[in-house]
């Protein structure tokens, strides 16, 4: 039998939040999923638009490369913007490449894919929930045009649209058990709920139809309501902050986990509809911040409550059983998953193929790319000229856009990509601030000292006196080789006494290269009072600790950094340079491993590695 | 106005101009947050090398024999020179217009850096303003608990309405009184599109059945919440202060503390509106240093 596999999205699911959830048996598909299946977080990119990341999920590519950029795009007949379309995307998705090679595939509610042309994939695209007439029209009218592929789609799927009419109160009893407290008239987020519940069900009934009456074999669903829940009430997740009235606290303190448990039920049926020869992966391209700072509730106009940590976990024939997948990033899914398939993988794809997430390590082979020759379509030239538009809101969007990619590339350390987007932002906008700041920084390192000074010139007329301003100066400085010249200014900021995360982490890497030590354990100090829990704080003492002789201080730091984050190359490099100091040649040697896991192109760790002895015991690469 | 250097001003390679329909978005973006006049005109001060950037921008009306302008410079290095030189260029365009006198569209505080510009230029203080500015956590703590603490005596007709559910006519006759905000201003914040107007949702309607008997009219820059209009015709004192309740409590229930807003401030006339800053200061705020409108007479 060929083999089959069901991809589910969700959005904002995060292990901090389902892991009480599981421990407490509630949610047991996924429960299942883990103790059968390999597992782990998920790390996605800057900056955290969704569309873009589950764009690079099916892709393996990064945004900079994929062009999905922004949850939006102008849609010039309309005169306003829209979600982004499948026109937009330039590099090919799961189901395109898997299409090539004659497997046949279903997705349904996938972001950007509005507009595809299929040829054997079918494809119900994210606006099919999208409500159509208002409310006591019945039947609704069709989705907009673009939404199926094939378009005879229809005649089976228009009927299964859940209005948010239909969300009864049995539904909304379980997610709001005392909803009848509420006074809809001057609370309105219930009818949210109902739209954003009825776009999960939609979907979920498309593709359960889907698969019963399809011949398929790979299949991707994404729910996006538990993300547009979260946004609207995750200052309602318990404990109550001292903040949120005790009353709606009430009301709303079980939305989230008990979202979390309907999207489980779903899953189960999605799972029995599929079959049980069907391995089935789960995913979330971005999770929820724990440093949450309560803000709008009727937020999801931005993404301040993101986190860029996500979930996979994955079962089935050709995975391995209850194993911890470490370090895997949105890209390495595409990959990970045409393996498994037995396909080779793009050259062009930056992810990695999760090896541990396999029963038996399996051959991976690979093609120079999965891209077509041919020039873009003309829909996605037409969509292209749209960006040139004379609409004020087109040349808006255009710019965010171009920002959002300039950002995408800068996470990407595609500093050379970056540079000319944001000179070409900075030219075209130079009085925002933010974009001379990246272009500097971006300048600096590409150790471009001489365009870096003329950009501060001009920054330093958007930069109000004080911090922002003198962190840049220190940061020229530094790269001009002019250090005594930067101390005094670096006293000053200390002065200052800079509060924001992004001031106290640029002032940390400015001590860090002036070699103060004792000023950056401090720094460090004063961070982990106010957030104990900031791993690059842990990461910064670490590293202090061990320049200043405290080898066992500095294991300790390191070690709460990796509790933190686990993906920091440096961490596990100063503990491996600690434990050495210690004479821990083995837990050292592990530590290395890790590094040289986590970053094969790491050369200061290579270097490293040979110097230090470490690498007469080759290290075991999995 | 036309575009001219500054060289014999002494303002050397700044260069003045009115900026082109495609570069509005950057002259706005100087402007962000603050309320713009519908029809104002702009000259922007631009320098050109190495990369041609706005340094600021003066945006200025006429209402009758009187011209109003609001000055907004980028906040680093070049501010002050950029601020001297759009104030005196659009002095100069007010006497060219023949106006009679021109003033400062905004009131100012006591160390705002306008004033050392305005008053070199010979501005003088016209008339000032109290204002009252209460932490937003504190104030959104006070209505939260006041609002639990009475919900059952509010009357069962009374209710809130956004204001993007209405017309501004329907709350113009109640606030002309009390001289807040013309009403063609009213009007103008009233508008969804209007960057810097009246947040349409925080903002609130207080209606007894049909009858609307307050309004409560709030803009947010930056962090502040600023109220402009917080008018309640009831008779009742208790009534009154549970209107004051329910209308801060329409805001309240929509954006939490810890957020976007930190403060809010509240607007109060020298002698007027001492209900506006009774409240303000039961809710724990402070009143701030005065604000003062800026002005001069034009010669001929």
């Amino acid at each position: 039998m060929p083999k089959r596999l069901l991809l589910v999205g969700w959005d904002a699911a995060d292990w901090r939040q389902l892991q009480p959830l599981l421990d407490a048996g509630k949610m047991p598909t996924l429960q299942r999923l883990v103790a059968e299946g390999a597992s782990g977080p998920m790390l996605g990119g800057q900056p955290l638009v969704s569309a873009a990341q589950w764009t690079c999920l099916v892709t393996g590519k990064r945004p900079w490369q994929h062009r999905v950029c922004h949850q939006a795009e102008f849609f010039p007949q309309a005169g306003r913007a829209v979600p982004v379309s499948a026109a937009q995307r330039q590099s090919a998705a799961l189901w395109e490449i898997l299409m090539r090679k004659g497997t046949k595939s279903l997705v349904v509610g996938w972001p950007a894919t509005h507009g595809s042309r299929g040829g054997q994939v079918k494809i119900v695209s994210n606006r099919y929930g999208e409500p159509t007439a208002g409310p006591g029209v019945k039947p609704w009218p069709p989705p907009i045009p673009g939404t199926y592929s094939p378009e005879s789609l229809g005649s089976m799927l228009d009927r299964l649209r859940v209005s948010p009419e239909d969300i009864g109160s049995d539904l909304i009893s379980h997610l709001v058990p005392d909803w009848k407290l509420l006074d809809q008239k001057r609370d309105r987020r219930l009818s949210h709920l109902r739209v954003f519940l009825a776009t999960d069900l939609s979907h979920h009934a498309a593709m359960l139809h889907l698969l019963k009456v399809s011949d398929w074999n790979f299949a991707a669903i994404h729910y996006p309501a538990l993300g547009a829940i979260t946004a609207m009430f995750l200052p309602y997740l318990a404990p109550r902050r001292d903040w949120v009235s005790e009353h709606e606290f009430h009301l709303y303190q079980h939305l989230l986990p008990s979202t979390c448990l309907m999207l489980d039920r779903l899953l189960g049926s999605l799972v029995q509809a599929a079959g049980k020869e069907t391995a089935i992966a789960v995913a979330s391209a971005y999770g929820v911040s724990p440093h949450l700072s309560p803000h709008y509730l009727r937020a999801g106009d931005n993404d301040l409550w993101k986190s860029p940590s996500g979930i996979f976990a994955v079962r089935g024939p050709g995975w391995s059983r209850d194993s911890l997948v470490l370090g895997a990033t949105l890209q390495d899914v595409a990959p990970t998953i045409l393996t498994w398939f037995g396909l080779p993988i793009g050259d062009d794809m930056e992810g990695r193929v999760l090896m541990e997430s396999f029963a038996e390590a399996p051959a991976v082979t690979r093609v120079e790319s999965w891209e077509p020759d041919q020039p873009p379509t003309s829909e996605a030239s037409q969509r292209a000229s749209n960006r040139s538009s004379d609409d004020p809101a087109a040349a808006r969007l255009s710019l965010e856009y171009d920002w959002n990619l300039a950002r995408f590339a800068l996470d990407a350390a595609r500093y050379d990509e970056a540079l000319p987007w944001l000179e070409k932002l900075f030219r075209s906008f130079p009085e925002r601030a933010e974009f001379g700041q990246a272009l500097f920084q971006c300048q600096l390192t590409l150790k471009q000292t001489a365009a870096a000074a003329e950009t501060l010139g001009i920054l330093l007329e958007a930069l109000p006196p004080g911090i922002g301003s003198l962190l840049c100066r220190v940061e020229l400085l530094i790269a001009e080789g002019k250090r005594k010249q930067a101390w005094p200014l670096v006293a000053e900021i200390q002065r200052l006494k800079p509060a924001e995360t992004v001031s106290l982490r640029r002032l940390g890497m400015i001590l860090w290269r002036l070699r103060l030590w004792n000023d950056l354990a401090e720094l460090a100090q004063e961070v982990l009072h106010l957030d104990a829990n900031e791993p690059l704080a842990w990461l910064a003492q670490a590293e202090a600790s061990l320049r200043l002789g405290r080898s066992p201080e500095a294991i300790e730091a390191a070690e709460r950094a990796l509790s933190l984050n686990y993906f920091m190359p440096q961490a596990h490099l100063i503990l491996a340079r600690a434990l050495l100091n210690q004479g821990k040649w083995a837990e050292a040697r592990e530590a290395m491993q890790v590094v040289l896991r986590l970053q094969p192109n790491n050369r200061a760790a290579a270097a490293y590695w040979r110097r230090s002895g470490l690498e007469q015991q080759p290290p075991t690469m999995s | 106005m036309t575009s001219s250097s500054l060289d014999e001003a002494g303002a050397g390679d700044i260069v003045l101009r009115e900026p082109s329909p495609d570069e509005y978005a950057r002259v706005a973006y100087l402007f962000r947050n603050r309320r713009l006049h519908a029809g104002s005109r702009f000259i922007a001060a631009e320098r050109t090398h190495p990369v041609a950037r706005f340094l600021g921008a003066v945006s200025w009306w006429v209402e009758d024999d009187l011209g109003r302008f609001q000055l907004a410079c980028l906040p680093g290095s070049a501010q002050n020179r950029a601020a001297s030189v759009l104030v005196e260029r659009v002095l100069t365009a007010a006497r060219e217009g023949g106006l009679g006198s021109i003033q400062y569209g905004d009131l100012l505080p006591d160390g705002h850096p306008w004033l050392p510009v305005l008053k070199a230029q010979g501005f003088e203080r016209l008339r000032s303003e109290r204002s009252f500015k209460v932490a937003y956590a504190d104030a959104w703590k006070r209505v939260m608990h006041l609002e639990e603490k009475h919900r059952s005596r509010v009357p069962s007709t009374w209710r809130t309405d956004a204001i993007r559910e209405h017309q501004p006519e329907a709350i113009l006759d109640m606030i002309a009184p009390y001289r807040l905000l013309p009403p063609a201003e009213v009007r103008y914040f009233w508008q969804d599109t209007m960057a810097g107007g009246f947040d349409l949702d925080m903002s609130c309607i207080l209606f007894n059945g049909a009858r609307p008997f307050g309004a409560f009219l709030a803009r947010r820059l930056s962090d502040i919440l600023c109220v402009d209009v917080q008018v309640v015709e009831e008779p009742n004192r208790w009534l009154r202060s549970l209107a004051d309740v329910c209308q801060l409590h329409h805001g309240a229930r929509r954006v939490a503390p810890g957020g976007p807003i930190r403060w809010i401030q509240f607007r109060s006339g020298q002698a007027e509106h001492r209900q506006t800053a009774n409240l303000a200061l039961r809710m724990g705020g402070l009143e701030l240093p005065p604000q003062h409108l800026f002005g001069r007479r034009l010669e001929a």
